[in-house]
């Protein structure tokens, strides 16, 4: 555990994750009322009974938070880790590989990053339609440019490295390059970039259920509590507070681990290629200069 | 021959962005002429089903994708983006729209830029350790603020308990000044707080890099004050930068726009967007798309355009 130790961030960003994480897997333990039961009145102000009041349909508001904790999280976690196998598996292949290939994938990401991002996920999630799969599916596919480039940066610059060299004059093949030399050596900017990017997916997502474009209800997720609670803001204001918590806490969290872990590469000393290593994992990449960053 | 390239590759991305949003709208569940003519318990199905073929070739509906593309793009190019759901020309109802969105994004833009340049300077000044703490923490808590919550809670402190400003809605300028103020502040500044926020981030890591080059000890050496070398020598240098994020920061502030407009009831494209989406008005929403992507995509163009002319080193490659 030495990797935690005096590393603030990351152990506040553990520490800010950790009861999601555990309302995520165990929401029935944690909730005291299902999320969809009328249990009583709407707009009951926090008691001992409902520890945050009841919603406009007198739904217990603290059992629905947790249950979306699951929905919330498994849509960004989801989304990003599927984003980043995708994009990190094409990127490694054709950045080491060169090539025609590799002009191409650039392109495509070129033209992918050269439309609003949440735009084109409500796009794609109007054409096919709400639900969590799709939720998760639209925004991998937003992401998988921006893993994509990363990948490609530090298979290109890995490539040139004497024990890549090495490794290919003593005859391996490029799937052991890949798997063995470069994947490992890009490991810690990609896990600082994967933590980044669930913070994005988490907003992203977050702001699709506010549009009405998430999770379908009666099923509780964080953004659709928001947008309920706004219809009734001069009713009870109270209760538009605690969604909006969780979404922060959770995407700040996301964010502390990420730079948590960026320090620890550093410390590490191993951070491979380094030079520009996380930057492209965001999604700020397409430059006005041309995009191509290798 | 310097501002040819980008603008022949502007009409190129537009046109690629037309091609995708229009196959992915032909995509939409739903017929376009079955929603027109709607239930009608008058006719029998047959009929009906003659009314919908009827409306499906009067809408050259029957025709491939490809070829509906070309009357759609032939259209377009001459002004005419057909007629929307319920009678309207879509292109007028864009036109309208895009003007309050537009004033929204550009706003903010000249509010954003000019507080984090001051903010950004402010923070690496020597002996201004608090203050570039404190402001890089809240930046990053308006980088992780979503923005409709940021706004909700606008709303509930500026409407709900202060009462100072109504809650939503839109008044023309021409006809209400005082009022559309009023109505313009509260979604300003739900996109002013985390623009403010990324633009400060980036210059503040920028002018950390101008201020370890040579140039700055020249200055410092020549015995300039800590302004002067500050504001004369460092933020020009760093400002450029700047402007590489700033294309993709407008594109971000655009789809922010969309979720502003929803929360504050402002008659903007996003709005219109979202109405065509649950409507499944192909048209308009093709529309509203490409209207928000050509606002993206013309300001990334002369960005870049810009960035060509300030920055030497760039017109030669």
């Amino acid at each position: 555990m030495s990797w935690l130790r005096h590393n603030i961030r990351l152990q506040l960003g553990l520490l800010l994750l950790l009861p999601f994480v555990v309302a995520a897997l165990i929401p029935g333990v944690i909730a005291p009322y299902s999320p969809t039961d009328l249990v009583d009145a709407p707009f009951l102000h926090p008691s001992s009974d409902f520890w945050l009041g009841t919603d406009e349909l007198g739904r217990d508001v603290f059992s629905r938070l947790v249950f979306a904790a699951r929905t919330d999280l498994k849509i960004s976690l989801g989304a990003t880790l599927t984003a980043a196998v995708i994009g990190v598996s094409i990127g490694l292949l054709t950045g080491y590989r060169g090539g025609a290939s590799s002009a191409v994938a650039l392109r495509v990401t070129d033209v992918m990053l050269a439309f609003p991002s949440i735009l084109l996920a409500l796009f794609l999630v109007a054409v096919m339609g709400p639900s969590d799969g799709i939720v998760i599916l639209a925004l991998m596919v937003l992401y998988i440019p921006g893993f994509l480039r990363f990948a490609r940066a530090m298979a290109i610059s890995l490539r040139e490295r004497a024990f890549v060299e090495a490794s290919v004059i003593s005859g391996a093949g490029s799937r052991h390059v890949i798997w063995k030399h470069l994947l490992p050596n890009a490991i810690g900017p990609l896990l600082v970039g994967i933590a980044l990017t669930a913070a994005y997916t988490l907003l992203a997502a977050a702001t699709l259920s506010y549009l009405g474009l998430g999770t379908p209800p009666p099923a509780p997720s964080w953004g659709s509590m928001l947008q309920a609670s706004f219809n009734y803001v001069f009713q009870d204001w109270r209760y538009g507070i605690w969604p909006g918590l969780c979404i922060v806490t959770v995407a700040l969290g996301y964010m502390l681990v990420s730079e948590g872990i960026e320090i620890a590469v550093q410390r590490s000393g191993s951070a491979g290629a380094g030079a520009g290593a996380v930057e492209p994992t965001r999604v700020t990449v397409a430059t006005p200069t041309g995009g191509a960053t290798s | 021959m310097r501002l040819l390239t980008p603008v022949l590759s502007l009409i190129g991305v537009l046109l690629a962005i037309s091609m995708i949003t229009f196959a992915i709208a032909t995509a939409l569940p739903g017929d376009a002429a079955e929603i027109r003519v709607g239930k009608r318990d008058d006719l029998t199905s047959e009929q009906r089903n003659e009314l919908v073929t009827a409306e499906r070739e009067r809408l050259g509906l029957d025709q491939p994708v490809p070829v509906q593309f070309v009357i759609w793009l032939q259209q377009a190019v001459r002004g005419d983006l057909g007629v929307q759901e319920g009678g309207g020309s879509v292109g007028r109802a864009v036109v309208e729209r895009i003007i309050p969105s537009l004033e929204l994004a550009f706003l903010t833009l000249a509010i954003s830029l000019p507080l984090a340049a001051l903010l950004a300077v402010r923070s690496v000044r020597r002996g201004k350790r608090v203050f570039s703490a404190v402001a890089g923490q809240l930046s990053t808590v308006g980088f992780v603020v979503p923005q409709f919550w940021l706004g909700i809670l606008l709303v509930i402190f500026f409407a709900v308990l202060l009462g100072w400003l109504p809650a939503s809605g839109y008044e023309p300028f021409r006809e209400l000044p005082v009022e559309h103020v009023k109505r313009v502040a509260m979604p300003l500044l739900t996109l002013v707080i985390p623009t403010t926020a990324v633009f400060f981030h980036f210059m503040r890591q920028s002018l950390r890099e101008s201020l370890t080059s040579q140039y700055i000890r020249t200055a410092r050496a020549k015995g300039l004050s800590d302004s002067a070398v500050l504001y004369r020598h460092a933020l020009p240098n760093a400002l450029l930068p700047t402007l590489t994020v700033l294309g993709v920061q407008f594109g971000q502030l655009l789809g922010g726009v969309v979720v502003v407009e929803r929360i504050f009831n402002w008659p903007g494209v996003g709005g219109l967007l979202i109405y065509s989406v649950e409507r499944q008005d192909f048209g308009t929403l093709i529309a509203c798309v490409m209207a928000i992507a050509a606002a993206y995509v013309v300001m990334s163009t002369l960005i870049e355009i810009a960035y060509r002319m300030v920055d030497p080193r760039i017109r030669r490659a």
